[in-house]
């Protein structure tokens, strides 16, 4: 097999890997190169696990050899965000607190990776504590956009987007506790699952927000995607809100392979109010095109009326506060001067709450998720919004301390996404073209609680008469 | 009168134990304001009855199993 072999979907390496067309070796080998060629350019990864890597790849093209497959992902090199514990090795989460910190445990979902046979070949960079949706980090250095370094690459899974994006690895783990899978996905034009609170667990995960954190995949495709989450989904007794009653795993790569029916008798709501508000003109072009599509398929667009997202949005907030004011309560006291100075900042906006605030927001939660329920899914199965109402901004223009501007800025940012997780509703991110300028520009479809199979294949039968995900930085730098 | 104030943010940040640069306590108590004030507008609808299980409603809300479509 020649070419770029890592150009190729996660799915079709993995099977070209299980067939014995392609090894494992030259898979890793290939995915460490370009991770090395690229590190000075976008600061994707923390650590490059190389030795291990290539052991790894070396005892998977010798149990194929002998008939043997691990599973699915059998032989094939991915990377995860700098926050998903492996035992016996350092998980920096972004910062300089965590630089030398080891970890006594390893994360359910790595460890479902590994029985399925994926390498791990590093630790990826990521927002300090993932307490923020630029990507930028003043510890490890900011993650560059690989459509252009001048501009964000979101975050905080920053190096996760950026490694699936550049085609160093096939996919990538991230987390979204506000936008953090979304909006990079968004930002580096590949596609990413926001998934069902309680779906994944976060067993063995750095914590940032109990009470909103999810883990969820970083893929160039969809199919890719819902390969991933077939194997991370399901209950684990170790994370105390993962759901007891998910889904059979195989309906995500089922509902894939429906994306090449017709989408007739589907219904996708395009929202009035709130997330069609300061939406930039280039941005809502691109958006009506993705429509449009959708449409072309059979499904019926609707439009939908928006319930008071503003005050859901509040509430994420109030209950992130909350959240980060205990997890972060005793290294504030005991090491502040560690953070980096904008971490410091966010993490002391979290005084800002009360207990009777956050309480008063948790209660909310149920009846602000029957309420969005019955004012959105009753009139359509699944939401089409944008993810960010303008274009990816440049760097310089975020490069903003604590105050007022920063959480004007970051609000902004995350408005069309928090709300969301306050949902505890999945949502999928998917490109839909680039603004002008030249930066990609993603959508977010969302539907029901557990409702992933149903985005997957709308997904799907999108990316089936688009190819806004098969365009590839890479190219872009070298025309 | 909007709250929290910036004496109500210099005494959390006294229980809590963190140090704070002078000044800080009021612009902190400058973001939290607007976003209290949206969260109030809702929180006085809230009632007896209103589910602290988040999970449960999760489910009961819950897509078809494994359906797409």
């Amino acid at each position: 097999m020649s070419g770029d072999v890592l150009g190729m979907t996660l799915t079709a390496a993995a099977q070209a890997v299980a067939r014995g067309d392609l090894s494992s070796l030259a898979l890793t080998e290939a995915a460490i190169a370009r991770a090395k060629a690229l590190q000075s350019d976008f600061n994707a990864f923390v650590r490059i696990d190389e030795a291990q890597a290539l052991a790894d790849a070396r005892a998977c093209d010798a149990e194929q050899a002998q008939g043997k497959l691990r599973g699915p992902l059998h032989g094939v090199p991915l990377a995860y965000k700098d926050m998903f514990y492996r035992k016996g090795t350092v998980s920096t989460c972004g910062s300089a607190l965590r630089k030398d910190w080891v970890s006594d445990t390893t994360a359910t979902v790595v460890e479902k990776l590994d029985a399925a046979g994926a390498i791990q070949i590093g630790t990826l960079n990521m927002t300090e504590f993932a307490y923020g949706p630029t990507g930028q980090n003043a510890f490890l250095g900011d993650a560059r956009n690989p459509w252009n370094r001048d501009h964000i690459t979101g975050g905080s899974s920053s190096g996760s987007a950026v490694s699936t994006a550049a085609r160093i690895v096939f996919g990538a783990l991230g987390s979204d506790t506000a936008a953090s899978v979304r909006i990079p996905s968004a930002l580096c034009g590949v596609t990413g699952m926001k998934t069902t609170h309680g779906l994944v667990s976060r067993a063995g995960c750095m914590p940032l927000s109990a009470s909103l954190d999810t883990i969820g995949p970083l893929t160039r495709t969809v199919e890719d995607n819902a390969l991933l989450l077939s194997i991370i989904a399901g209950h684990d007794p170790r994370d105390p809100v993962s759901a007891a009653n998910s889904i059979a795993p195989g309906a995500y790569l089922e509902a894939v392979r429906r994306g090449s029916e017709s989408l007739a008798g589907l219904r996708i709501g395009i929202p009035v109010g709130y997330f069609d508000r300061q939406v930039d003109p280039g941005v809502a072009a691109l958006l009506k095109a993705a429509a449009d599509a959708c449409a072309a398929l059979g499904a019926e667009l609707v439009g939908v009326q928006m319930p008071d997202l503003d005050a859901v949005n509040a509430a994420g907030i109030l209950l992130s506060w909350g959240d980060v004011l205990s997890v972060h309560g005793k290294q504030m006291r005991e090491r502040s001067g560690e953070y980096s100075p904008q971490t410091r900042g966010r993490i002391e906006l979290s005084l800002g709450v009360g207990a009777q605030d956050y309480i008063d927001a948790q209660r909310y939660r149920g009846r602000a998720l029957r309420q969005f329920v019955d004012a959105v899914f009753t009139r359509c199965d699944a939401l089409l919004t944008p993810t960010l109402s303008f274009p990816v901004p440049q760097l310089a223009e975020v490069d903003v301390t604590g105050g007022p501007a920063m959480m004007r800025i970051l609000d902004e940012i995350t408005r069309l996404m928090r709300p969301i997780n306050v949902l505890g509703l999945p949502a999928l991110a998917l490109p839909v073209g680039f603004t002008s300028n030249g930066l990609p520009c993603g959508m977010q479809l969302i539907g029901r609680p557990f409702a992933e199979p149903l985005l997957y294949r709308l997904g799907a039968a999108y990316q089936g008469v688009t190819d806004w995900h098969t365009r590839s930085p890479l190219d872009r730098a070298a025309s | 009168m909007d709250r929290p104030t910036a004496e109500d943010i210099d005494s959390a940040a006294q229980r809590a134990g963190w140090p704070l640069a002078p000044g800080r306590a009021a612009q902190i108590a400058a973001a939290a304001q607007p976003r209290i004030a949206a969260f109030d507008k809702v929180r006085a609808s809230l009632d007896f009855d209103d589910d602290v299980n988040f999970a449960v409603v999760l489910q009961q809300t819950r897509h078809a199993d494994g359906a797409a479509s």
